[in-house]
């Protein structure tokens, strides 16, 4: 609407997550330091240190590592993560929905019935069984994330399934024996997309967060592969002797969470099938 | 005549400096019924919710006088209009199930209204809500109270609506469709109520509807509304035995009527009601218009007496043919 | 009879469509709404049967049942030599392509998502096997039929008027040339002016294609114009059922009489008419009806036989059947 097209705020966030992409694609290019490569002779450096590598702008970590690098590093990890829990949620979530709502009686409470089964398991201890049974791995943490949130997409995608379903238009593509693939496909589908994106911004955020703190528990990716929860989890034990190395990665979590929380409220009203009809 | 109880003069109301009804002026008397009618989109809802002062907030009012009963309210203030709704002016909706509360007894609801508006005692306001219940024809009134709005029909609810509405007595009770979602059966019975309620109440009613069925049965006066204004009115009879417009003579020539040929070809008006952000310019129904001419698309016409009655039209072809 | 001459284009024999009544904690079964209780009715080949009754007397149902939106519980729906009511999803794929349907809502009834072009050319798609040019080229012809431009085939409904929708609606339904349409309150959802459009595009289109109309609607004025024989139906049953002219004139049953004079009409208002007869009360609830007459309850004649035996329908003079005790043609029995 006129009203979120003056509005500069969602492309100040929008410019915010562009710049934390640009970060994770180009971070090699970006990075001024490898990564990985300790200077046990320059550890817990405070932000803006000189030594004989380079400017280190944001410090150095607890093994000499350039704490820029390590962030920017990191990006791609947070990013990657969840971008792929989402797509994995997202498609097992609004199939299973879209399913239910289609079919109802006992499909949808078989379907809805495991909904509530997987909500019930806390995310953190089914994290921790995964871990424990396959190991930890980026692999892994995408599954476990993708697992225990495709609930919300299958309840959001019932819901609308069930109210688009029982239009005169399904109905009218259901009598003219329309095969149901497509009637998936034109009618129900691009009906129910716009909360379903909402929904995935919203996820997107908290995934991120979620892959922050399982990598701070240790569950997540595996040390020496940089990533915020992770650089988080060290820097913690020197929290009153090196302030940055926990203070940094924690602004740009912060940052790209509310970057992207805020951009899923505003798609929320954007795709707002009242503001879209005049 | 001093029977006028409510008196509005070129009313207008504007939403983003552009004026979706314009120009609106009638007079009420006692116990009277006037019908606002028009299609969707002609800015009779919008008229009516103006004259409570009931506008969304992007709309403005502007009017050179609304009177009721004598008393000038288009300058009271919000805290002012709170007072006047209710007591001296209510109003009745399209949807009443969705008006009530879902989750109070109507019988809780009515005492609420009565109670809010004198103070008097639950006891006091039990009574007063019980006969009211009765003078709107509701069978075991008692019973009635005890029960939530989902447990009531259509009918009932627009029933305990227009008895809420009445409580007061107001001198002006404003009927937004209170027909339109029910069945024939009952919009029969509901509009022999709010007739008698007329009669014998003194209350003057302004009906706002689509249906010129409705107007026909229920209507004193009628007021024809089309793109914001209004392009014809009178008595009942006048209008519908000598339609002047030719919007009212399309409109009333659409409808299928029950006596008669049937499987004629209807009549029809070509076109749809223009936008209000592209109104054009002259008399508005010139886009529709079968006898359109130059002035049509130059001047606006004005409201002038066509005939004995009060009968007014807003059309330049009319006042041609009067001389 | 000229009546046995007509072909028959849809015959429904004791149709009943019951819905289960679930209550307490478990959801047990406790009664059944008989929504569609034993209704029987022909549809002639080029005729418009219109359907009437309140909101909640099971006509939509009716409709609902013949288009096998839901499954009958009983009874039998005879449409091109197929009894719909039991038959497969291959034979009502088969027999659907000239049956078609118009709903109320124009605004629902097409996606919003889709451009309005696809939509109408959705069945020739399924059915026919046509080129992509020749499906453009039959969308195109009838979108000109149905008094719409040949370029508008590619807007998004939101571009259009209720009046110019539920033309596209028309449109879709004519696509696969259906010899019955049903149309559920086609015209409810309309301003006057546009609804005297659609009247008659729906009365063109049935004179130059022959095609028959089941009409459901609330509102006795259109069906008096545009219907050739009316059913009345009140709670799930046939009430009256004869040719408009005559359900109009010399209506049998009360129900019927009390319909007729509850229509507001300018056209009454010119002669000295009378007030209209008020019926007091209102529908009963379809899970609990009266015992016997349904309509005993609201009935100014009614009398002791009407609140213990259910009057049939009979016929009480040529084409002209009723459900009442009090009729004078059904004492000879």
């Amino acid at each position: 609407m006129k009203k979120a097209s003056k509005n500069i705020l969602p492309y100040l966030f929008a410019f915010i997550i562009l710049f934390f992409l640009i970060a994770a694609i180009f971070a090699p290019l970006i990075a001024p330091f490898d990564p990985v490569k300790q200077d046990l002779m320059h550890r817990l450096k405070a932000p803006g240190t000189v030594t004989d590598a380079g400017v280190h702008i944001l410090g150095t970590d607890e093994l000499g590592r350039d704490l820029l690098s390590r962030i920017i590093y990191g990006t791609r990890i947070s990013l990657l993560v969840a971008f792929l829990s989402v797509i994995v949620s997202t498609v097992t979530g609004t199939w299973l929905g879209m399913l239910a709502g289609y079919y109802k009686g006992w499909v949808a409470v078989l379907i809805m019935r495991i909904v509530d089964i997987v909500l019930s398991i806390p995310p953190i201890l089914l994290a921790i069984l995964t871990v424990a049974v396959v190991g930890p791995g980026l692999g892994n943490l995408v599954f476990v994330l993708g697992f225990t949130r495709w609930p919300r997409y299958a309840r959001v995608a019932y819901a609308q399934t069930l109210t688009v379903a029982d239009k005169p238009y399904v109905q009218a593509a259901q009598f003219t024996s329309v095969s149901t693939p497509l009637i998936f496909r034109r009618h129900i589908i691009p009906n129910i997309a716009a909360p379903l994106i909402v929904v995935m911004t919203l996820e997107f955020g908290l995934m991120i967060l979620f892959e922050a703190s399982l990598s701070f528990l240790g569950l997540g990716v595996q040390p020496p592969t940089p990533s915020w929860g992770a650089i988080l989890s060290t820097g913690r034990n020197y929290l009153s002797i090196a302030w940055w190395i926990t203070s940094f990665p924690g602004f740009c979590l912060f940052f790209l969470v509310l970057s992207v929380n805020m951009i899923g409220d505003f798609l929320r009203d954007y795709l707002d099938p009242h503001s879209i009809r005049r | 005549m001093n029977d006028t109880v409510f008196d509005v003069q070129n009313l207008s109301v504007g939403i983003d400096a552009k004026n979706i009804v314009e120009n609106i002026a009638f007079s009420l008397g006692k116990g009277k019924i006037l019908a606002l009618v028009g299609e969707s989109g002609c800015g009779k809802s919008m008229t009516a919710l103006s004259l409570m002062k009931l506008l969304p907030k992007q709309a403005v009012l502007s009017a050179d006088s609304i009177k009721l009963l004598g008393k000038e309210i288009s300058s009271y203030s919000e805290k002012e209009m709170q007072q006047v709704r209710g007591n001296e002016i209510s109003i009745i909706f399209q949807e009443p199930s969705s008006d009530l509360d879902p989750l109070m007894t109507v019988g809780k609801q009515i005492m609420e209204a009565i109670q809010s508006h004198s103070h008097c005692s639950a006891k006091d306001a039990r009574g007063k809500a019980l006969s009211i219940l009765q003078r709107v024809g509701i069978p075991d009134p008692a019973e009635r109270m005890k029960q939530y709005p989902f447990e009531l029909s259509g009918g009932m609810c627009q029933r305990i609506m227009i008895a809420m509405a009445l409580v007061c007595k107001p001198a002006v009770l404003l009927a937004d469709e209170p027909t339109t979602a029910l069945d024939v059966t009952i919009q029969a019975q509901i509009l022999h109520l709010i007739k008698e309620l007329a009669s014998d109440m003194g209350t003057a009613v302004i009906i706002i509807t689509h249906d010129m069925g409705v107007v026909a049965e229920i209507a004193d006066d009628v007021a024809v509304m089309y793109a914001g204004n209004i392009v014809e009115s009178g008595n009942v009879e006048s209008i519908f035995s000598h339609p002047e417009h030719p919007y009212t003579r399309a409109l009333l020539a659409s409808i299928p009527a029950l006596s008669g040929e049937r499987k004629q070809k209807l009549n029809t008006i070509r076109g749809v009601v223009p936008d209000p952000s592209a109104w054009p310019k002259g008399c508005r129904f010139n886009t529709r218009c079968d006898f359109a001419q130059k002035e049509c698309f130059q001047e606006i016409p004005l409201l002038l007496s066509v005939g004995e009655d009060n009968h007014k039209a807003a059309c330049h072809n009319c006042l041609k043919l009067q001389g | 009879m000229k009546e046995q001459k007509r072909k028959t284009v849809l015959s429904v024999k004791n149709l009943k469509v019951n819905f289960p009544v679930r209550g307490g904690l478990f959801g047990k079964e406790i009664g059944r709404i008989h929504a569609v209780d034993d209704i029987s009715f022909d549809i002639y080949s080029g005729e418009t049967f219109g359907v009437v009754g309140e909101s909640g007397c099971g006509k939509s149902t009716l409709g609902n049942a013949v288009l096998r939106f839901l499954s009958p519980s009983d009874g039998a729906i005879y449409f091109q030599g197929e009894n719909l009511a039991t038959a497969g999803k291959d034979t009502l794929g088969k027999v659907r392509k000239k049956m078609q349907v118009i709903f109320q809502d124009p605004m629902s009834s097409l996606n919003p998502r889709v451009p309005v072009g696809i939509s109408v050319g959705e069945a020739l798609k399924v059915h026919c096997k046509l080129t992509r040019d020749e499906q453009k080229k039959r969308v195109a012809d009838i979108f000109e039929q149905v008094g719409l431009k040949r370029d508008q085939v590619n807007r998004y409904p939101h571009e259009f008027s209720g009046g110019q929708r539920q033309r596209i609606v028309i449109a879709r339904a004519l696509i696969m040339n259906p010899e019955l349409i049903i149309c559920d309150e086609p015209v409810s959802a309309l301003d006057v002016s546009i609804q005297s459009q659609i009247l008659n595009l729906l009365m063109d289109l049935q004179r130059d294609r022959k095609l028959s109309y089941m009409f459901i609607s609330h509102d006795l004025s259109v069906v008096r114009h545009i219907c050739d024989r009316v059913a009345v139906i009140y709670l799930g049953r046939i009430v009256e059922l004869t040719d408009t002219d005559r359900l109009f004139k010399t209506p049998l049953h009360p129900y019927t009489q009390l319909l007729i004079s509850a229509i507001p009409s300018p056209g009454l208002k010119s002669g000295k008419k009378a007030e209209p007869q008020l019926l007091c009360g209102e529908l009963p609830s379809p899970a609990s009806p009266p015992p016997g007459c349904a309509f005993q309850s609201r009935c100014p004649h009614s009398k002791a036989i009407c609140r213990e035996i259910r009057p049939e329908l009979t016929q009480s003079s040529s084409d002209h059947w009723a459900a009442c005790h009090m009729i004078p043609g059904d004492k000879n029995e």
